[in-house]
Parts: structure tokens; C-alpha cells; sequence
């Protein structure tokens, strides 16, 4: 799904249906060319959080330990596979784990008609260079 | 002290069922009671972290609850008994396992180990000049091929004191260096094990203290690539490899796991005795890898460029 611009006038870059995500659930998106996620969304009712899938404890550290599986099985924080790091889900800071005192980093997004937006520049810039 | 080396780790985790799967396909055997253990029998235990028979949590993230060292026989347990009864509370379970913490906090255990003794044959390969490996007709490339992890390896501590965690294991327990990376940590073997290391620490802030990783010892380099190309395929998540560490020589592969900790494939580790002596380097990217690599997507040469006949 490439960029278009949104009933506001921003360039944004859907992800997926709202509705793609299971309520409570989160799942990971734009693949790079190893085919690995390189952000997650998680979405609470209507409101969804995108997040990019890394832990700020490394510069390679991706969050999950299998596609799709990105939250403790309460769904009410975003856990880390490597060490065991808590996120919370609104905000993206680290309460506990190797990374206490930082966040993960957040990229702006919407729910629009349905559907889950992200700013296209931030994609563009950040996430397409060797994605598939 | 003839300690072998770890026998069992037990884990209180988020997420019991995603455990379960991924120690299943990381090739473990469920041995029941929540235990999933190697060919040999050492093994990894996952119950819920709100399990009130589990040893108390760490104050930090990570989900492991207790390292449980495998000795050789009962004289050993005694006698690690009469050495850490000196200054701690050890207390004793009906089996006769010896239970303290190290002087880090971390919960430990000793018991004589119940792993079993493997006679199962080593990766064979041909190579020009020496005797062939395979003899004709055996074929080296067998994708259906079996690749269960042997034995618990190693596991490595994220730990705030480096001087006191490994004067506890080498002055307490009689652990060796084989290695070092200076300002980072000690590779220690115990006085009953030739592998290089079972056991790596990493010096962190406390916040930070638990188990950074776990490895089982795989049949050898092949047989790695092939259970970590399952792994992925079956959907998880690569953290780092395959590769060759230098330290040790083990080839390594690691996968994020729902216990909170990388979990590594690794083969074909150094072995040592008392004529060596150790190394010691700064840490960096070269020290801590011969090469990496990384899986890509499977791909086949063709004849003609695409469109063309």
C-alpha cells in the first residue's frame, strides 16, 4: 500500500484495516528485505499504537519472539524477547528491564475511515529503503 | 569441586503456552511436570511466574528463577554444602538438591546430576587430504535429519558486580577462566567439564541483573543451520547469527524467546585443561565474532535472464 493523502491533507501510508488487528492484539508491519517487521501496531478499541520493533537496549534488537507476538499474554504491556523488558502500551516507556528510563520509539498514526495511518514521510525516510 | 555444569534452569514466565511451543520447537523433549529437557537430560522447567512453589523473582525483568549446577556425586554435594554453609542459609530438599543464592542474589541449586551419558556420533564431513568422513553413497545434506539440542551448554549472567560474582564461582566452587573480556567478564568452566565455558557474566547496572542467554550444545555446524532454518521458518524471531564466536570457537545462532532471554543454538565449542592459559581482550565487534551472517530468503540460479528463452 504506497502513500495518499488523507481527507486532512497529509501524505500518510496505510498499514492495514482497523480491523485487521485483533482488539487488545498487536501485529507487525512494513517487512524489511530480510523480511523482518519493522514496526508494530497495537490497537485498544479504536485507538492504535505504532511503535518501531526495536528495544532501545540495542541497536538491533527486535521485540518479539515470533511474528505477531509482541505483548505479555494480558495484553497490557508490550514485552521484549531478548531480555524480558515491560513497555507500556500508551506511551512506550520501559518500567522495567535493561532499558529502564528510555521508550520505545513512536510514530505518529491515526485511524481514518477504518483504517491504520502512518506519516508516509516517516515510512519513506525510515522504513522503505530495502523493504520488499 | 567437581561440578559438570548446569543441569536444569526454572523459569517463572508471562506466558506458559508460548513457552511451551517455543521449547518444543526449539527441540526440546516434554519430559511432563512442565519440563523440557535435551537428549541428555539437562533441562529447562517453565511454570507461571505467579506459581507460589517457584523461588522468589529477581527485582528486574528477568524470568529465571533458579540455576540448578549438575556434580558429579555425593561427596561433591557435601562438600559444596560444607563450603557455603560457612557464611549462608542452605537449605536442603527431600531429594537431597542443595538450595542457596550465590553472592549476587541469584538463586542456585546443586544436585548430582541426572543427566545421562550420549554415545551418538559427531557431524561427519569429507575433506580433501584426510579420510573421508561420510564413506560413498552417505549422503551429508538431509533436510529431514533429526536436530534435537544434545545437552544445556552454557548460560550467561547480566550481573552489576563482576568481581564479586566471579570470585564467588572461581574461590567458592573452583571454576577456571578460559577467557576473558576486559571490563566486561570471565568465561568460566567448573573442574568437571572440558567445554570452554558454562558459564559468561556481564557486568550491568542492577537494574539489568538476570540471565542474558542460554545455549544447548547442537551435533555440530550443520545441524545448527538446520534447527535455526526451522525456527525461522516456523515464524520466529533471529536475534543474532548464525555465526562463530572466537572465544570458545562455538558456532552460534540466537532467537528471542518468551522467557525473557535469548535462547542459542550453538556447536562445536573449544574444550580445555589446566595447560591453558587464558586470554584477555577488550570486548568489540571483532573480539566477539569470527563472522556473521545473517538467514535470507532461499533463492535458486537460473539460466536465462528473466523474460528472455
Amino acid at each position: 500500500m504506497g502513500p495518499r493523502r488523507s481527507a486532512s491533507g497529509e501524505i500518510v501510508t496505510p498499514l492495514c484495516a482497523l480491523s485487521d488487528i485483533p482488539d487488545g492484539g498487536a501485529r507487525g508491519f512494513l517487512p524489511n528485505h530480510r523480511g523482518r517487521d519493522q514496526v508494530l501496531a497495537i490497537r485498544q478499541g479504536n485507538r492504535v499504537h505504532v511503535y518501531v520493533n526495536n528495544c532501545p537496549h540495542y541497536d538491533r534488537a527486535p521485540l518479539g519472539w515470533k511474528k505477531d507476538a509482541f505483548l505479555t499474554q494480558d495484553g497490557t504491556h508490550v514485552l521484549c524477547a531478548a531480555h524480558g523488558a515491560l513497555f507500556r502500551i500508551e506511551d512506550g516507556a520501559c518500567v522495567i528491564g535493561p532499558c529502564l528510563g528510555q521508550s520505545l520509539t513512536a510514530l505518529p498514526s491515526d485511524v481514518v475511515d477504518g483504517e491504520v495511518v502512518v506519516d508516509a514521510k516517516l515510512v519513506t525516510e525510515n522504513f522503505l529503503k530495502g523493504s520488499k | 569441586m567437581r561440578i559438570i555444569g548446569p543441569d536444569e534452569l526454572i523459569f517463572g514466565v508471562d506466558n506458559v503456552e508460548a513457552c511451551r511451543a517455543f521449547l518444543l520447537d526449539y527441540g526440546l523433549e516434554d519430559t511432563g511436570n512442565d519440563r523440557f529437557a535435551a537428549l541428555d537430560n539437562t533441562a529447562i522447567t517453565v511454570r507461571s511466574k505467579d506459581d507460589p512453589g517457584l523461588p522468589p523473582p529477581l527485582p528486574t525483568a528477568t524470568m529465571l528463577r533458579q540455576t540448578i549446577w549438575g556434580v558429579e556425586d555425593q561427596a561433591t554435594l557435601d562438600a559444596i554444602e560444607a563450603e557455603l554453609s560457612k557464611d549462608r542459609e542452605v537449605a536442603k530438599t527431600e531429594d537431597g538438591m542443595i538450595m542457596c543464592k550465590d553472592d549476587l542474589n541469584f538463586e542456585i541449586a546443586f544436585r548430582v546430576s541426572k543427566r545421562v551419558e550420549l554415545n551418538l556420533p559427531a557431524e561427519m564431513i569429507n575433506s580433501p587430504g584426510a579420510r573421508p568422513g561420510r564413506g560413498p553413497n552417505v549422503v551429508g545434506a538431509n533436510e529431514e535429519a533429526e536436530a534435537k539440542p544434545r545437552t544445556l551448554s552454557h548460560i550467561v549472567f547480566f550481573t552489576p558486580d563482576i568481581e564479586k560474582m566471579s570470585k564467588f564461582y572461581i574461590e567458592r566452587l573452583g571454576f577456571v577462566i578460559t577467557d576473558q573480556f576486559t571490563n566486561t567478564g570471565p568465561f568460566l568452566r567448573p573442574q568437571a567439564n572440558d567445554d570452554h565455558h558454562v558459564l559468561f557474566m556481564i557486568q550491568t547496572p542492577d537494574y539489568m541483573q538476570g540471565l542474558e542467554h542460554l545455549a544447548f550444545h547442537m551435533q555440530g555446524p550443520t545441524e545448527l543451520m538446520l534447527a535455526g532454518s526451522r525456527m525461522i521458518k516456523k515464524g520466529y524471531e533471529s536475534f543474532w547469527g548464525p555465526g562463530r564466536h572466537k572465544f570458545g570457537s562455538n558456532w552460534f545462532w540466537y532467537f528471542n524467546s518468551p522467557l525473557g532471554t535469548h535462547v542459542e543454538y550453538d556447536a562445536d565449542m573449544d574444550k580445555h585443561d589446566g595447560d591453558w592459559t587464558f586470554r584477555d581482550v577488550p570486548m568489540s565487534k571483532e573480539a566477539s565474532q569470527m563472522f556473521l551472517f545473517e538467514n535470507v530468503e532461499k533463492w535458486a540460479p537460473g539460466g536465462p535472464p528473466p523474460g528472455k528463452s
